[in-house]
Order: structure tokens, then C-alpha cells, then sequence
């Protein structure tokens, strides 16, 4: 079904597209942190010309050795018009200036949504498998990926213990994130869940996270990329007053932004660390 | 006359204040009884609303009070000192170069290794905007020119501001932005009370102290110094404090603006327009009005990051606009 | 009540504006200060209050003004600026006591003594019914009458005024001349610049003409006040009158070499028909 609509989606562009799509394209060149990512893994070799110069950033990418091996471009229209691409990989985020310059120029560009749970990671690595002619080794990717979830969520303990996701600037999220999906395969609820909250980025004020009074706060690594003010939230008296350390979790913020296989180990690490803190209770 | 004397006003004043103050104890995603919340020790809960009170809810209700003091004060100060009704630190440029001083402060590292280094350069900030308004509008000039010299120097500094924060590779850079233009009060601890209220403190007491010149400064300079007033002292102090307390308020609050324009002018028919007695009551006034704004935020949108400055903003400009037609009819 | 000034000379920017200029009084009178525009009048009298630094010595009580402090220099002379400005609607008592600011020290509450020093300015003054009204309420002769108060109040030997009597009508004019009279009959030296010749003439037993930042004469005006002197100053024709057993002089027209020129500038010509 999902494929079906796609191929509808794909054959809809192609009609404003010179490249004919059929042709797998040998110089493609993704400006999107989540599609360098994903392409790096699925495309073939020497397939790949370019990728974003976020993947070379240690604070959100986990893939920054492999993309070293790629010409780096800083998502701009002239610059990425230059390196003559066949296929531009692009997030629906990434600025619509860009993409409609680009689209105007006659390169052919493939959007692809944020990850909202695992099932946008199958159909994301699906699609690209589809758009990079790589088929195969995209059903691959998916299938592995898939035994490795099972595995994981055959270690999730009995009883569940809430979990809240506490970001900078006083953000959680809800149902319809990556993030969700990815703790409650660890074996958590999900705090925005129980309280039934939607989509990323909720404002959630600290007083409130310590009234629903979670088993665990869940915060992200700091930034080395400097002082924020925005991550002033997370090292507030009263969040450390109420949340001993035995009931904080911190994890390594470039595997939660960008959906790919990479993201269980994340989920596996994460498990490991809830049930080692159940052990010690 | 039907003003109320002073001391009345005073008290009434403060018994406003007292009053607020444990309101905004009292409000927020839950009421909390505060008097309760503050002492109590019993179950789970009321252990989760000691917390919440202590270390959330009394931090933005001190800081309410002190940032609200300082502003409604310097801004009568500075209405006084150059003799201009639109005078106020937000429209002069004052808090904007202080978020530039602690937007550069922050960023730049200094406060992990120095947590004071965050007010004294917003202080620094704030000193040197108010230098640079006083060079390019200085003494006798006309309100317009100081008006517009406050656009000018607000824009530059929130300009670099923004340039700053885009240096770095901060990914909350736009978050943050608005912040420092806009200003908040939410989530803040005792740790920004314990950095910014000294300096407040300090700074208020100098801008108290400029009172009696103030007074004498209605009848002009000229009057002013031939009746004994220093007016190098009394420019020295209303700079500095101004500087001192509302670069201190700024490094912890952001950039709120028109506190100090609106308050000063509701209270000034009260005092019979004397600078001297405005200074306390528009300190009072002016804490009044910011717990208000801030309670306002909680009650009317408490799932929404509403900025504080976009309140102040909404009941000032128009407020603004108003006096600007008034003075210059008079002008015509 | 005496004021010495020796040699005293003003510098605005490069301009020299007010040249060695030297006079004394030691007796209570009323002392016209008189010359054209630009002449350096409100520069000397600034001088004299200390709000621009000069040349030269001035002494107050045979004290030299440069070892008084801000505060004593204010109990011994008090100053009216041209421009009469309050910059918010005071009340009219409030600004009097502003006068007792040098006798005031902290926190400024007043004292028995300066409460009745206010009392008398505003008796003197006849300002008992405005006393309560905010400034801005008031009509010109009145906001002048306040800020003589303001004066008055501040007990100071010597007043020194800068054309007190600018923009006022007639009947203003005279009265607030009596006043000043009023106040050297109380034993103030007074020291008025004036652009009315005829009421310096008048009113002034004192006159003393500058020019061009220099002390031509200093004298009775039926002494310095002359046709020849006048004319010399101002550029004008004068005529004195003999009054009800006063003398005034009175200015009549200009000279001719003064007049503007009546004929059409270049530029018109070639426009012309």
C-alpha cells in the first residue's frame, strides 16, 4: 500500500522532472542531516557524491567518520547547482527557497519527511532504496533492522516504569516522535503518552514535570558546541533536588535526532541503562 | 485635593505588592497554597509542591518583584534626569545593549568560569549603550532625537545580538533570540536571584539617591547647579545605577520592555509630579505591574511559552503612542 | 551683600565672550545690565553663578567664589535663567521650596525655618492663592511671580536675573520691576539684564552697558545712557522723556547707516519681467 502510493507520489514529480527517474543516478547529493545518514548507508558505491556538513558534526551525527569520505556542502542552492548533481536528497524542512530554486533549475529533488516512529525508518530506507535503484539492499537494512528490534523488545522488563523526556528550553514530546517509539521499546511509558500529548516539542514547565513525578527524567547530553541558555533548564535546583541521580538518564543527543538502524543501539543502550538502574533499586 | 497623601500611598503600595507576591506563589499549573507549601512536610505531594514552590515559584516571584523594581525606578530616573516622558530603559536602548552584553558573556564561556562575569557584562552592556545614547543625544536635546538615537542603538544591539548567538553552533539560536528580546520569567531558580538581586539592590540605591537632584533638575540644569545640585554626581549615579540594575535584571530576565514608561506616568499625578517622590512608588509600581504581566501569562495561556515582553509590550506601545501625540500637540 | 568682580573674562569654545570685565557693589541697588544681543550679558551672569568657568576673580562677602562650595555659593547669590521652564506640573509651593534646597542636607525634609521662608516668598510674592496649583495651570505672569519666589526664597544676598521680564505684558513688566525694587529695599543687591531701555532707564539706579563682551560704562543711566552711546551699541536713535518727574529713555529709529539696503538682490534682477 505504502509502496503503491509512493510509486503514485514518485510518478506525480516525475512529471516535472527532466531526469527520467527510471535511470539510477550516479551523482547524488543529499543537504539533509537525516538523508546524508541514510544514504551513506543505503546507497552504492560511488553512488553518493555529496553530503551536508551536519553529518560532520559529532553533536548530531553518528555517522561523521563515514561522511569524511564525502565532498562536504552547506545546503545551498548555487553551491549544490555546481556540483552538478543527478538526484538531490532533501528534507520537507530544508528551506523551500532552496528546494523550489533547485526544482526551477531542473534538478531532480526527493523530500523526505522527519522521523516520526520506526515505521517512517522502514518506509524511509524503503524509498531511497527505490529512488538510489537500491532495492535490495534497502529490504536488507529493513530486515535487519527489524530482528534487532525483536531482540530488544524480547529484554524489556515486566513492569514498566515512566519515563519523561525532558529536552532544553523546557520541551518534551508525545506520541507521533521518534523519541516515543524509541522509549517504549526500551520497556518505558512514555510520560507525554500518559498524559496524552501529541507531536514534538510540547512545552512542558518544570513544575509540571515534578508534580506527574515520573520514575525517570530522561535529558540529552550536553551541547559541546558551547553555552546555551536553553539548556540552563536541565541544571535547575529543582530539578536536581527532586531527581537524585538514580532516577536521571542522560543519552548521547545525535542517535535521537535522526531515525536510521542506528537508532537501536541508541534503544539498546538505553535499555541497558533502565535495567541496570532496576537492578541497583 | 483628592490625592492621597503619601505614606498612605506608600502602604497602600506595598500592601499591593505583598499581596501579588503570594499570588504568584499561589498560581500556576496547580494552585498551591503557599503558606502551606513553604512549611508543610507530609506526603509525596506536598513534598512535590515544597520543591516547587522553594526552588521554582519563590525564584520567579523575588525576581518578578526586584526586575519590576528596578525598571519602573530607572525608568523614572531617566524620565527625570533628561527631562523626557518617553525616557525608559527599553525605548532608550539600555536593555537591548545589556542582552548584548550577556548574550556575549554566555556565549563566549566566561560565565562557567566566572558565574558574576554574566550581570557585570550586561552591566558593561548597558553602560556602554547608555554612553553611546548620551554622545549621540546629549544634554538639551530635543525628545525626538533621543527617541530615535533608543531606536537606533536597539537595533544595533539586538542585531548583534542575533549575530552572536548565530555564531555559535547553538541549535536553540532563534529560541533564544526571543528570549533575550523579549524576556522571561519561567523556570528561572535562586541561583539567577542570588547573581542578579545584589546588583539590583546596589544599583537602586543609587538611583534613590539621585532624588533631591531630581527635583531641583524640573527647573532646568542651570537651576539645578546654582541651587548646590552636582549634577556630575547625579548624571554619575543615575548612569551607573541605571546601568548596574537593569543590566543585573537583563542578564537574568532578557529584554522587557516599557515597564519603565508606563509606570512612572500612571503614578505621577498621585505625587503631584514630584521626581523625588516618584522614585518609590514607581519602584513599587513597577514590581506590581511585572508580578501582573507574569501572572497574566500563567492564567491566560499556561501551555504556551508566552514571553513577558510581548505583555509589557502590548499594554506599552499603545501606551507609547498615546504620549507621543500628546507631547506633540503640545510641541504644535 | 557686596559682589566684587575683577578682570573676569568667559571663553565659549574658542570664542572669547566676555572680556575683563571689572565692577563692584557694596550696597543694596538695583543693577541694570544692558547691550545688544550677543553682547555676552547671560554669559557674564552665568560667569558669576559659577555655571561656566572664567577668568578673573569674582567674591561674594569678600570671599572669593572658588573656595565656596556649590552649596555656599548658593546662599549667597541666587540665579533666574532667561527660558522660564519647570519641566513637570509642580505645585506652586513645591517649586518655592526648591529655593531652600542649599539649607537642606539628606533626605530634604523641611524644616521649620524653610517652611517660613517659603510663607514669606509667597507672601512677598502675593501668591498666596496659587500656592496648591500645578505650574502648568498658571498664566505667564503668574509662572514668572513663582519662579521669583523660588528666588526670593532662597534668601541669597545677591540676585542675579536674566531678562526676568521677557514676553511679559506691561502691566507684568512694571510690577515684576517693583518687585526687584522691593527686594534692594530688603537689602538684596540686584543684578537685571534688560532689553527695554526704558524701562532700565527707569527703574535701574545702576546701569551697566556691554558690548561685544567688554564693560563700556558703568553708571547712573542719565550718565551712560546717552544719544552718542546708544547709537554707538545698538545702532539706534534714542530721545529722552521727562515724565511724571522720572527720566526714561526712549528709542526712536534706527540710524540711517543701519538700515538694510532697499534695493533688489542680484538674483531678483534676472528673474525680473
Amino acid at each position: 500500500m505504502v509502496r503503491t502510493l509512493l510509486c503514485l507520489a514518485l510518478l506525480v514529480l516525475g512529471g516535472f522532472l527532466p531526469v527520467a527517474s527510471h535511470a539510477s543516478p550516479m551523482r547524488v547529493v543529499s543537504i539533509n542531516l537525516c538523508t546524508d545518514q541514510l544514504a551513506m548507508l543505503v546507497a552504492g558505491p560511488g553512488q553518493l557524491f555529496s553530503v551536508s556538513s551536519l553529518a560532520l558534526d559529532k553533536n548530531s551525527s553518528v555517522m561523521v567518520e563515514q561522511a569524511k569520505n564525502y565532498h562536504i556542502n552547506h545546503a545551498k542552492a548555487e553551491e549544490v547547482i555546481r556540483l552538478k548533481p543527478d538526484l538531490v536528497l532533501a528534507g520537507t524542512y530544508t528551506s523551500y527557497n532552496t528546494i523550489s530554486l533547485l526544482k526551477r533549475l531542473g534538478v531532480r529533488v526527493e523530500q523526505f519527511a522527519p522521523d516520526s516512529g520506526f515505521d517512517t525508518i522502514r518506509e524511509k530506507i524503503l524509498r531511497l532504496g527505490l529512488v538510489l535503484d537500491q532495492e535490495d539492499r534497502a529490504k536488507q537494512i529493513v530486515h535487519a533492522f527489524d530482528m534487532r528490534l525483536s531482540e530488544i523488545e524480547e529484554l524489556q522488563p515486566r513492569e514498566r516504569k515512566v519515563l519523561a523526556d525532558y529536552e532544553p528550553n523546557s520541551f518534551t514530546g508525545g506520541v507521533g516522535t521518534l523519541a516515543h517509539s524509541m522509549i517504549k521499546a526500551a520497556g518505558f511509558l512514555h510520560l507525554g503518552e500518559e498524559l496524552g500529548l501529541v507531536g514534538s516539542s510540547v512545552k512542558m514547565p518544570l513544575e509540571t514535570l515534578i508534580r506527574n513525578n515520573p520514575d525517570y527524567v530522561m535529558t540529552w547530553s550536553q551541547w559541546s558546541g558551547g553555552q546555551a541558555r536553553a539548556t540552563e533548564v536541565l541544571g535547575h535546583p529543582a530539578l536536581d533536588a527532586w531527581f537524585g541521580p538514580e532516577r536521571r538518564i542522560t543519552v548521547d543527543t545525535a542517535h535521537w535526532i535522526c531515525g536510521g538502524p542506528f537508532t537501536l543501539d541508541a534503544v539498546a543502550a538505553l535499555q541497558r541503562i533502565y535495567l541496570d538502574k532496576e537492578k541497583r533499586r | 485635593m483628592g490625592r492621597p497623601s503619601y505614606p498612605v500611598l506608600l502602604l497602600a503600595l506595598i500592601g499591593l505588592v505583598v499581596v501579588l507576591f503570594f499570588l504568584s506563589l499561589a498560581v500556576g499549573q496547580v494552585w498551591i497554597n503557599p503558606w502551606n507549601g513553604l512549611v508543610a512536610n507530609g506526603d509525596q505531594l506536598a513534598k512535590a509542591d515544597k520543591v516547587i514552590l522553594w526552588e521554582i515559584r519563590l525564584p520567579r516571584a523575588l525576581l518578578a518583584v526586584f526586575v519590576g523594581c528596578i525598571l519602573g525606578l530607572s525608568g523614572a530616573v531617566l524620565q527625570g534626569l533628561l527631562r523626557n516622558p518617553l525616557a525608559e530603559p527599553g525605548v532608550l536602548g539600555v536593555s537591548a545593549s545589556a542582552s548584548l552584553g550577556a548574550v556575549l558573556a554566555i556565549y563566549s564561556g566566561l560565565t562557567t568560569s566566572f558565574a558574576y562575569a554574566l550581570p557585570i557584562a550586561a552591566l558593561i552592556g548597558a553602560l556602554l549603550g547608555v554612553l553611546l545614547l548620551l554622545s549621540l543625544a546629549g544634554r538639551g536635546s530635543d525628545v525626538l532625537t533621543m527617541i530615535l538615537s533608543g531606536v537606533a542603538i536597539t537595533s544595533l544591539a539586538s542585531a548583534l545580538t542575533s549575530l552572536a548567538l548565530n555564531m555559535t553552533s547553538n541549535p536553540f539560536a532563534s529560541l533564544e533570540i526571543v528570549f533575550w528580546m523579549l524576556g522571561s520569567l519561567t523556570d528561572r531558580s535562586m541561583v539567577h536571584v542570588q547573581l542578579a538581586v545584589p546588583l539590583i539592590a546596589v544599583g537602586g540605591v543609587m538611583l534613590l539617591s539621585t532624588a533631591r537632584a531630581l527635583d531641583a533638575l524640573s527647573l532646568g540644569t542651570d537651576v539645578a547647579r546654582s541651587i548646590g545640585v552636582d549634577m556630575k554626581r547625579t548624571r554619575f549615579l543615575a548612569i551607573m545605577g541605571t546601568a548596574m540594575g537593569v543590566g543585573a535584571a537583563t542578564a537574568v530576565a532578557g529584554a522587557i520592555g516599557f515597564v519603565g514608561l508606563i509606570v512612572p506616568h500612571l503614578m505621577r499625578p498621585l505625587v503631584g509630579s514630584r521626581p523625588s517622590k516618584l522614585l518609590p512608588v514607581s519602584a513599587l509600581g513597577g514590581a506590581a505591574f511585572l508580578i501582573t504581566a507574569d501572572l497574566a501569562i500563567r492564567l491566560m495561556l499556561p501551555d504556551r511559552d508566552l514571553k513577558l515582553g510581548v505583555v509589557t509590550a502590548i499594554i506599552g506601545a499603545p501606551f507609547f503612542l498615546w504620549l507621543l501625540i500628546k507631547i506633540r500637540k503640545r510641541i504644535v | 551683600m557686596s559682589i566684587q568682580c575683577m578682570g573676569v573674562g568667559v571663553k565659549l569654545g574658542k570664542r572669547q565672550v566676555v572680556r575683563h570685565v571689572t565692577f563692584s557693589s557694596n550696597q543694596p541697588e538695583l543693577i541694570g545690565l544692558i547691550g545688544p544681543n550677543g553682547a555676552g550679558k547671560s554669559s557674564l551672569m552665568r560667569a558669576l553663578v559659577g555655571l561656566v568657568e572664567s577668568s578673573g576673580q569674582i567674591m561674594f562677602d569678600d570671599l572669593p567664589s572658588y573656595e565656596m562650595s556649590a552649596l555656599e555659593l548658593a546662599r549667597k547669590v541666587a540665579y533666574l535663567p532667561q527660558e522660564r521652564v519647570v519641566h513637570w506640573p509642580l505645585a506652586v509651593r513645591d517649586i518655592i521650596m526648591l529655593g531652600r534646597m542649599p539649607y537642606q542636607s539628606g533626605f530634604g525634609r523641611a524644616s521649620q525655618q524653610d517652611n517660613e521662608a517659603v510663607d514669606r516668598a509667597i507672601s512677598v510674592m502675593g501668591l498666596e492663592a496659587l500656592a496648591s496649583r500645578p505650574f502648568d495651570a498658571l498664566s505667564g505672569g503668574e509662572q514668572a511671580r513663582v519662579l521669583i519666589a523660588r528666588l526670593v526664597a532662597q534668601e541669597a544676598s545677591v540676585i542675579i536675573a536674566d531678562e526676568p521680564i521677557n514676553g511679559l505684558d506691561p502691566a507684568h513688566q512694571i510690577a515684576l520691576m517693583q518687585i526687584l525694587k522691593n527686594l534692594v529695599a530688603n537689602g538684596k543687591t540686584v543684578l537685571v539684564s534688560l532689553h527695554d531701555l526704558s524701562l532700565a532707564s527707569r527703574w535701574c539706579e545702576r546701569i551697566l552697558i556691554l558690548n561685544d563682551g567688554v564693560l563700556l560704562d558703568d553708571g547712573s543711566a542719565r550718565e551712560v545712557m546717552t544719544p552718542g552711546r546708544m547709537e554707538e551699541v545698538y545702532g539706534v536713535q534714542i530721545r529722552k522723556v521727562e515724565a511724571g518727574g522720572q527720566s526714561f529713555v526712549v528709542p526712536t529709529g534706527l540710524i540711517d547707516t543701519r538700515t538694510p539696503p532697499l534695493v533688489p538682490l542680484d538674483g531678483d534682477e534676472t528673474h525680473g519681467l
